[in-house]
């Protein structure tokens, strides 16, 4: 930070303007006396002191009346003063040339002080910037640094949160954090020992300051992204309690009413049939939630184990649509000829198909759901459409979630979630296209084995 | 025959009410959202409504407020435990009673029985419950032949009990009517006045066989 000016350059610039001043002496000699152009000799001295310091300036004013007497004080040529005013006016130059040597390399002093501080002070507010401003603690150190260097005109510095030892090729500077050292400060073992005494006293104190502030923040930013995780997953318990609750509830009431209803004795048979009907109906309802959270859970444990085999596309979804009550609009299957053979776990694809369908079943109305497969590079694209309402976009990621169903009370909020689990599981993907109003897509994308097993694709062929 | 509308959003629930109430002895009209059963109650002219709490457009709570608009039919709601607050606001909605889910058709069929004759009572100058005679015009309270000394305050509460008897009122409800409407939420004076009054007119206020508590939701004097 301090920029040595080179003494040689001063020598040079006090010889140079000494010698300028000297011949412009010979000029000025026509218009005033001898004794009052020694004055001129002081621009020379506080030029030269006020950019190299008192030593310089003195050597500037000695080398100034040494040319004057030489020069100009008669007798000239020589070393020789002849009268004794001509002694006085050389004493009283030296004099006042050495005070304003004084004066203005103490000037150049403060200045240069003044200078060091600013430097010390904008490196203190910018690794405070970095510090505390930046996301990532390490990072932040790293490009502190680099200006660390960059402000000592040093080859390398680096700031590390670890203790390291000085080695052959650096010193190690340690930083205290609340009494404990939380860090080291590496700087080149050839360093200056003014640059090393300015690091110590000034630069690792506020660097030790930012650190504890910086870490201090870190874990109170850990404890708000906790706090907040903490929160969510309490309200998202509260939808899974709220969500299993009413869908276990639901079939419950409905089998309860039914049941209670049986036992009056003038209800008709056909009356009897229906409430045992109703029980029938919703007892596999609640079969099926049961074994949705059942797989559900086994899902989020990561228990799920694909038995990977050899299976079409087309009786996967022929078995889901018949594990399915036949919705009002029925199902309208079309499966493009000759498809690839998948290698997964049928009973789960199944399942997951199932789940698509039921959800698609459950907003499409009197529509009839569509289910189309057909073949692109490398995988196999099912979609499943419906009529309904359509999603909003915001939703469309959202639907793949546990417990979430658009609010009407109607969905369990499990299907899409289990369809997505099984799905990944054996290597697909499952997304939702939607425009409002229109209706919704589900795509599964289902990857095929580059290498078709020879006798049961051309069974498949056939 | 008595027409009673029934809305629940699930179809399963609605088929066996159906069956149930029509055994029961009631025409049944049902509907399975919000708007269909303000149709239905509009057009239809239920005696009575079954309304689910929760429905897909709506709940049952909005549904009572409109049918409150322009028709006093008895109004009971069917709720489920977790739904304690959608279930007193309800009542404070206009409507007459709840039943919990799941449910016996036994007591839904009770209850809106009861509801029905409550509705089906003419304004009386005197009630007489079990031992208690209550003077409504004389402002003169009996128990087994003895007259009870009541406060103002303490009998306006026992007469509008008394009125609704059979019906659940919230504490919103009563604070309302004998208090007005400014002391709803003032819960602790209708505690301390309904301890008062078991005081007077039970034969044992720890055992309260005029005055019912409904935890957390109100008050109900025995039909």
């Amino acid at each position: 930070m301090v920029h040595k000016r080179s003494p040689l350059i001063g020598l040079l610039a006090a010889f140079l303007s000494v010698a300028v001043i000297t011949g412009a002496i010979y000029g000025l000699r026509e218009v005033v006396p001898v004794v009052s152009t020694g004055v001129v000799y002081m621009l020379a001295v506080l030029l030269v002191s006020s950019r190299w310091g008192l030593a310089m300036g003195l050597l500037t004013a000695v080398m100034g009346a040494a040319a004057w007497n030489f020069f100009h004080i008669p007798p000239t040529g020589r070393f020789t003063i002849a009268e004794g005013e001509n002694w006085v006016a050389l004493a009283v130059f030296l004099i006042a040339a050495v005070a304003i040597s004084g004066l203005a390399g103490a000037a150049r002093a403060r200045a240069e002080e003044a200078e060091t501080r600013r430097r010390e002070a904008d490196l203190t507010a910018e690794m405070a910037r970095l510090l505390l401003g930046g996301a990532d603690l390490e990072e932040s150190l790293r490009a502190a640094g680099r200006r660390v260097a960059t402000t000592f005109d040093l080859p390398s510095v680096s700031i590390e949160l670890s203790w390291t030892d000085s080695d052959q090729r650096r010193r190690a500077l340690p930083l205290l954090v609340e009494g404990s050292r939380a860090g080291t400060v590496m700087v080149p073992r050839d360093t200056d020992p003014i640059v090393l005494e300015a690091l110590q006293d000034r630069v690792l104190p506020a660097l030790e300051t930012l650190v504890a502030a910086a870490r201090k923040r870190d874990e109170l930013e850990t404890q708000v992204i906790e706090t907040k995780a903490l929160r969510r997953s309490n309200v998202v318990k509260t939808a899974v309690l709220r969500s299993v609750s009413h869908d276990l509830r639901s079939p419950l009431t409905a089998i309860t009413t039914a049941a209670g209803g049986l036992s009056s004795e003038t209800l008709s048979a056909e009356a009897r049939a229906e409430l045992t009907s109703v029980i029938a109906l919703e007892s596999t309802r609640l079969s099926r939630l049961v074994d949705n959270l059942l797989d559900l859970s086994k899902l989020q444990a990561g228990a799920v184990e694909p038995h990977a085999d050899w299976c079409s596309v087309e009786e996967l979804v022929r078995s889901a649509v018949e594990s399915l009550p036949t919705p009002p609009g029925g199902f309208d299957v079309q499966i493009d000829q000759g498809l690839p053979l998948l290698r997964a776990d049928a009973a789960q694809l199944e399942r997951a198909i199932a789940n698509v369908l039921d959800n698609a079943a459950r907003y499409s109305g009197d529509e009839s759901v569509t289910v189309r497969a057909r073949a692109a590079p490398k995988q196999l694209l099912l979609r499943i459409g419906d009529r309904g309402p359509g999603i909003a976009r915001e939703e469309l990621d959202r639907i793949f979630e546990p417990f979430h169903s658009p609010g009407d009370g109607s969905g369990t909020g499990l299907g899409l979630a289990i369809a997505r689990g099984f799905l990944e599981a054996n290597g697909g993907l499952i997304r939702a296209e939607s425009l409002p109003g229109q209706g919704t897509t589900i795509v599964l994308t289902l990857p095929v084995p580059a290498e078709q097993p020879a006798e049961a694709h051309a069974q498949a062929a056939k | 025959m008595t027409r009673v509308l029934v809305c629940d959003d699930e179809t399963q629930i609605l088929r066996a009410l159906r069956v149930i109430l029509r055994d029961a002895g009631f025409e049944v009209i049902t509907a399975q959202t919000a708007q269909e059963a303000l149709d239905a109650a509009a057009l239809q002219a239920p005696d009575a409504a079954i309304l689910d709490l929760i429905l897909p457009d709506g709940n049952g709570i909005e549904v009572c407020r409109s049918i409150r608009e322009w028709s006093q039919i008895p109004i009971l709601v069917l709720s489920a435990v977790g739904e304690e607050e959608e279930k007193v606001r309800a009542l404070d909605a206009g409507a007459d009673d709840y039943v919990t889910k799941p449910f016996g058709p036994g007591e839904l069929v009770a209850r809106l029985n009861a509801a029905l004759r409550r509705a089906g009572r003419a304004e009386e100058p005197s009630i007489s419950v079990d031992g208690l005679e209550i003077d409504l015009a004389g402002h003169r309270v009996v128990r087994e032949g003895e007259e009870v000394h009541l406060t103002p305050k303490e009998f306006d509460l026992l007469r509008v009990l008394a009125r609704n008897r059979g019906r659940l009122m919230t504490h919103r409800a009563l604070l309302g009517e004998v208090w007005g409407h400014a002391y709803e939420e003032d819960t602790h004076t209708l505690r301390v006045h309904i301890a008062n009054l078991r005081r007077k007119v039970e034969a044992d206020p720890q055992a309260p066989r005029y005055i019912r508590t409904d935890p957390g939701v109100g008050y109900r004097f025995a039909s």
